[in-house]
């Protein structure tokens, strides 16, 4: 097991920015990287959580996701803790589930740091390129939501480079 | 009556696909087919379009291996441009391919493949993934996730992102390497080469454990394609198609890439998307031949690299010169990856690798461009026609999973016929049919272009299974 040493804040918003409303979590990513208050902070945008990722969430004091929910009234968003997922079944091979990353955090590198999960309402994920008007009027929110909740966590931002946001 | 069994969608591979396996009477299996059930059509949206968008549009093929589309369009346009990439340009664009061969070759092995390897093919799925492997083989799983970062780490640097980058341009590339680059991704190279060898190791160690699988995972006799350099060696960017027989002789040696379709057939079929490409001297469907990891270590006379040829010599004594399994696909992908990395560090420290002399510019000065290389699954073709402003009038892709579906299709009958009985069928049955084609690594979202009009068929059937009408084109 590798010890696990705690460095900064991460936050890693996802999605498919050719799917609408799908890509909310990059379009986050990319105000939060450039946002001065989260200066010490990695902020990543992604397509969708991999394995790779599990490395950077074991380094981390604490993690923000900002992921799409169809499931949510659009332009809401709710913050929860995520879990560590119990069944290993909900891996699929390449790309991973919230709790399952943890898991993998956990079980490769001795740990992960408290997770929290930003889940947005969508209106629409069909194809297309950008936002749909009310997700895109939630997204200063969220924006403002995720600072509070790294300030929280984080009181004294950890010195460190600031990744911008990547395809992955 | 005959009946069919469906597997869909097939798990862990790239993109959507099924499986029908037929039976007879007696329960045997008769037939298996892979079906690729979805489309893409790039030749068809790329017509209109100037050629210099072409390698930014053609990486949207993929997600999984853009930078080797990248690569053999820009090639394509290359020769339309009529300029050669200056010596730099083509040792950078080298760099990210091999990059991208490095983390795809991982993502196949470790991700996708070593939960069958590890925990066998009888196995509870539920832990068969990598969550599963992380559990029972941290080391291999940190390897895995280690290997591919190396390599989406470099193409990310030189490129600005992971996915998509639009540094590889005609012409050369985009922008010089800085020194601060180069060190940093030196800097990561022992590491991952240590996780390749410890992956060699396992694997080699467990050999023996899937002795069965190797003998009924495509195993049979075929022709292998690869591209080699002027010594004979592997070259995953540039050289000649090589071509061997079963017996380790040569079909073909020294062919010249753009001369492909003077070799090389294409033929549709109306039950999958995917074409399949054949050997024409031997007609179709005989022409089968294999493209990729195996086809490169079989096909070259050396890796050129000194670890990955220590690897190959010993590959060579475990299981042969020309060994006929698919199965040994995934100990080739391990050398391919290797030797990537190897060669990485070798371009890396190359005297001139920072040179600012990176791109070559031109108008348009030819009609016509083929461009090739070696992607992560075998060798990828790209060909365009253009009119005397550039704009592109046609334009055809052969790809590697294209060349390798003929293989593919037998594989998976083999196994059926081998692993399937109708009166009882378990669920390690059906992850041996579904674990052959991932042998090969098939990439269904680069390869499902079509050959001129588009096979449709469309039955109407009957409850007992009667096709009672049927509509083809």
């Amino acid at each position: 097991m590798t010890a696990r040493a705690a460095e900064g804040s991460l936050v890693i918003g996802y999605g498919s920015t050719l799917r609408g409303d799908d890509g909310v979590g990059w379009h986050a990513a990319r105000l939060l990287a450039d946002d001065p208050r989260l200066a010490g902070t990695v902020v990543l945008a992604r397509h969708q959580l991999t394995p790779e990722l599990a490395l950077d969430l074991s380094r981390a004091a604490i993690a923000v996701l900002i992921d799409a929910d169809p499931s949510k009234p659009p332009g809401t968003f709710a913050i929860e803790p995520v879990r560590r997922s119990v069944e290993p079944s909900s891996a699929w091979s390449h790309r991973l589930d919230p709790g399952a990353l943890v898991a993998l955090a956990e079980s490769l590198y001795g740990g992960a740091p408290d997770v929290w999960l930003v889940r947005v309402g969508v209106a629409s994920v069909e194809i297309e390129d950008g936002l749909t008007t009310v997700v895109e009027a939630a997204v200063p929110a969220i924006v403002e939501a995720v600072v509070e909740l790294v300030a929280r966590a984080t009181p004294v931002a950890a010195a460190r480079s600031t990744d911008g946001p990547a395809d992955a | 009556m005959t009946s069919q069994i469906v597997i869909d969608p097939v798990t862990r591979i790239e993109g959507h696909s099924k499986i029908t396996i037929h039976l007879d009477d007696a329960g045997e299996v008769t037939d298996a087919q892979f079906h690729v059930t979805q489309f893409r059509g790039f030749e068809r949206i790329v017509v209109g379009r100037p050629v210099h968008e072409m390698p930014s549009i053609m990486a949207r093929i993929c997600g999984i291996c853009p930078v080797s589309h990248l690569v053999a369009s820009a090639k394509a346009c290359d020769e339309i441009l009529a300029v050669e990439p200056p010596p730099t340009g083509a040792d950078l664009r080298r760099l990210m391919n091999l990059a991208q061969i490095v983390q795809s070759n991982a993502l196949s092995f470790f991700h996708l493949s070593s939960p069958d390897l590890l925990f066998g093919f009888d196995a509870d799925p539920a832990k068969r993934n990598i969550i599963g492997v992380a559990q029972a083989d941290p080391q291999l799983a940190r390897d895995g996730i280690g290997v591919r970062r190396f390599g989406q780490q470099i193409i990310e640097w030189l490129g600005g992102k992971r996915i998509h980058p639009a540094w590889v341009v005609p012409g050369g590339v985009d922008a010089p390497l800085s020194a601060e680059t180069r060190d940093r991704i030196l800097s990561t190279l022992p590491e991952a080469i240590a996780s390749i060898e410890r992956a060699l190791t396992w694997y080699k160690s467990n050999l023996v454990r899937w002795e069965e699988e190797a003998a009924s995972f495509g195993e049979f006799r075929s022709a292998f394609m690869g591209l080699v350099d002027r010594a004979g060696n592997v070259d995953h960017y540039d050289g000649w198609l090589r071509v061997m027989d079963a017996d380790g002789r040569l079909l073909a040696d020294r062919v010249d890439p753009r001369t492909y379709q003077d070799y090389l057939g294409e033929a549709v079929e109306p039950w999958s998307y995917l074409k399949s490409t054949y050997w024409k001297v031997l007609g179709y469907p005989a022409g089968v031949y294999r493209v990729g990891p195996l086809a490169r270590v079989i096909v070259a006379g050396q890796m050129g690299t000194p670890r990955a040829d220590i690897e190959l010599d010993e590959f060579r004594r475990r299981v042969g010169r020309v060994p006929a399994s698919s199965f040994h696909y995934h100990y080739a992908r391990l050398i391919d990856t290797l030797h990537a990395a190897e060669r990485i560090e070798e371009l890396l420290r190359g005297p001139d690798i920072l040179s600012p002399r990176v791109r070559s510019f031109a108008g348009i000065n030819s009609n016509e461009g083929i461009g090739v290389s070696e992607a992560p699954r075998g060798t990828l073709l790209h060909h365009y026609r253009v009119d005397d402003d550039g704009i592109v009038q046609w334009a055809n892709l052969v790809i590697a999973t294209g060349h390798n579906n003929l293989a593919m299709n037998r594989s998976v009958r083999q196994v059926a016929q081998r692993y399937v009985k109708s009166a009882k069928l378990t669920e390690p049955m059906l992850n041996r049919v579904e674990a052959v084609i991932r042998c090969y690594d098939p990439c269904l979202s680069c390869s499902t272009h079509a050959l001129g009009e588009m096979a449709l068929q469309i039955q109407l059937v009957a409850p007992d299974g009667t096709v009672v009408d049927e509509l083809m084109r």
